[in-house]
C-alpha cells in the first residue's frame, strides 16, 4: 500500500507555516508506523526548507506556485504523489499512532472528508459560531483540515474538480448557493461542503465516525462562558520533554489542530527534534 | 438566455447589511445599527458584521468598544480578562528568549543545586508594599500540573539582594509564577 500524508503551505510574512508543516511531519514521524509516516510537503518556494534541520522528515517536497494558499489546498488530488492520501492542515500535531484509521479507509472509501471535531476535552463540538454559513445554508459539516481520496478515483475527482471551480467562481456560488449567510471568503471547507452537497454525495464521503478525534482549537467553540480571541489566552498549551501535550490540564491523546500558529516555538521544536534524533 | 442568466448571477450583488456604530463626541459608543450609511447621522462609523453579530449575541456589548475621536477607529476599550499567561507565566530560558534586560532572573547551578531569583538593580531604588509576596513554582519540564515546589519572597526582600534556595532539580524543569513584571527570564548552568 502506498500511503502519506500532505501538507500545504506558502509564504507568509506575519506566518511560518513552514514551521507549523515541519513539526506536524516530525509528529507523524514520531507517532506513526513505517507505510504510514511518509510526508510530502507542497511549498511555493522549495529552497525555504533548506533552513530545516531535519528537511528530511518530507519524503517529497514539491514546489508549486499556481494558485495562493487557501485555493493550493483545492489541488491536493492532481500534487499528491501517493495512491492514498491524507491531505492535513500544517498546523496539526499527531500524539499517537492510526495507521489502524488509515487502513480503515483505504479499505472502505475513495473519498472522505472529517465531520467531526472535539474539543479539547474530547467533547464533539456542536457550536456553530464559526460556521454560520454551514447552518443557515444547510451545508454538511465538513472540515477540509483532514481529507482522505484515493488517487484517480471518480468520486474524488469529481469532488475536487467542483471544489476548484467553487474557489474560482466565489459570487455566483455564494449568490445561487449561500444566501442565507454568506461566509467572508468561500475557503476550502466552504466548497468542500458545497462540492459535496452539490454531487449529493455528503453521506457517501462523511460518514460518521468515532474513532478519529481531532481536537479543534478554536476559541469559541471551547465550551467557555467567555469571549476569547485565542485559546491559549485561556488555557495553557504544554509539552513536555517526551513530546506529551497538556491543554490546560487535560492530556492530548489523538490529534490536535492548535489553530495559533505562533504556539509552536523554537523550543518545542527543538524537544521534537531531539526525540526523532535519538529515535534513528 | 442561458449565457445570459449565468453573466447576471455573475454580476449580481446582493447587498449585505451594513452596521453602523453611533458615539459621542468622547468616542463612546451609544447605539449600534443596520444600513444608516445613506441617513444623515454625524459621528458614526462603520463597523465590521463579526463586531456587530458578537453585540447582537451578547458575547459582547458597545463598552467592549470605543471610537478615538482623532483617528476615526474602532477600538477595543480596556477591560479585558487576564490571559493565562499572566495568571500562570512560564519563564522561558534566556536561550529560547529573546528578552534583554530582564526585570527577574532565575538562575540555576546543576552543580550548587542552588536556585537564585535576582530582580534587576534598577528596580532597587523603588518603595514596594512590605506584604508584596513573589510566588514561583518549580515544576515538571513544562507541565505546571505536576508541582515540585513553591518559592515565595516578599519583593521588599528581594529589592535588598537575591534570593538564594537550595533544591535538587534535573536538567530540565520549569518556573511558573504570576506577573508581577513583565519580563522573566531563566538560565540554568
Amino acid at each position: 500500500m502506498n500511503f502519506g500524508y500532505l501538507i500545504f503551505v506558502s509564504s507568509n510574512k506575519e506566518t511560518d507555516y513552514l514551521r507549523c508543516a515541519y513539526a506536524a511531519a516530525i509528529s507523524i514521524k514520531l507517532t506513526q508506523p513505517k507505510g504510514y509516516n511518509n510526508v510530502a510537503l507542497v511549498i511555493d518556494d522549495k529552497s525555504k526548507i533548506d533552513t530545516l534541520k531535519s528537511s528530511w522528515v518530507f519524503e517529497e517536497v514539491i514546489e508549486w506556485k499556481e494558485e495562493s494558499f487557501w485555493n493550493g489546498r483545492s489541488w491536493m488530488d492532481r500534487l499528491s504523489p501517493f495512491e492514498n492520501t491524507v491531505c492535513i492542515d500544517s498546523d496539526m500535531l499527531f500524539q499517537r499512532d492510526i495507521s489502524h484509521i488509515i487502513d480503515h479507509f483505504v479499505n472502505n472509501s475513495d473519498l472522505y472528508v472529517l465531520n467531526k471535531v472535539y474539543t479539547y476535552r474530547q467533547e464533539i463540538i456542536t457550536n456553530d459560531f464559526y460556521r454560520k454559513t454551514f447552518t443557515h445554508n444547510n451545508l454538511p459539516n465538513l472540515y477540509s483540515m483532514f481529507t482522505f481520496f484515493k488517487k484517480d478515483k471518480p468520486i474524488a475527482s469529481d469532488f475536487f474538480t467542483l471544489g476548484r471551480y467553487i474557489i474560482k467562481n466565489p459570487i455566483e456560488f455564494n449568490n445561487l448557493f449561500l444566501s442565507n449567510y454568506k461566509p467572508k471568503i468561500l475557503g476550502t471547507d466552504e466548497a468542500f461542503a458545497l462540492s459535496a452537497k452539490i454531487l449529493d454525495i455528503d453521506d457517501i464521503i462523511s460518514y460518521d465516525i468515532d474513532f478519529l478525534k481531532i481536537a479543534h482549537m478554536k476559541p469559541m467553540i471551547q465550551d467557555w462562558p467567555l469571549y476569547a480571541d485565542r485559546f491559549n489566552d485561556i488555557v495553557g498549551f504544554y509539552v513536555d520533554s517526551n513530546f506529551k501535550i497538556k491543554i490546560g490540564n487535560f492530556q492530548q491523546t489523538d490529534v490536535i489542530h492548535y489553530v495559533e500558529k505562533n504556539i509552536v516555538t523554537d523550543e518545542i521544536i527543538s524537544i521534537m527534534e531531539e526525540i526523532l534524533w535519538k529515535q534513528d | 438566455m442561458e449565457t445570459g442568466l449565468i453573466e447576471f448571477l455573475k454580476n449580481l450583488q446582493i447587498p449585505e447589511d451594513e452596521y453602523y456604530f453611533v458615539y459621542n463626541e468622547f468616542g463612546r459608543i451609544e447605539a449600534l445599527h443596520p444600513n444608516i450609511g445613506n441617513l444623515d447621522i454625524p459621528n458614526k462609523i462603520k463597523v465590521d458584521r463579526e463586531i456587530a453579530e458578537l453585540i447582537f449575541e451578547g458575547i459582547k456589548n458597545t463598552d467592549s468598544y470605543r471610537v478615538d475621536i482623532i483617528s476615526k477607529e474602532i477600538l477595543e476599550t480596556e477591560y479585558k480578562l487576564e490571559s493565562i499567561d499572566d495568571v500562570l507565566h512560564r519563564i522561558v530560558e534566556r536561550k529560547w528568549s529573546n528578552i534583554t534586560d530582564q526585570d527577574i532572573l532565575i538562575s540555576y547551578s546543576l552543580q550548587n543545586k542552588n536556585l537564585e531569583i535576582e530582580l534587576n538593580a534598577k528596580y532597587y531604588p523603588n518603595i514596594w508594599q512590605g506584604d508584596t509576596k513573589m510566588f514561583f513554582y518549580v515544576t515538571e519540564y513544562n507541565d505546571p500540573n505536576v508541582l515540585k515546589e513553591i518559592i515565595y519572597i516578599d519583593l521588599y526582600d528581594l529589592s535588598k539582594e537575591k534570593f538564594v534556595y537550595e533544591i535538587d532539580l534535573p536538567k530540565k524543569f520549569s518556573v511558573y509564577t504570576k506577573r508581577l513584571f513583565k519580563k522573566y527570564v531563566m538560565e540554568i548552568k
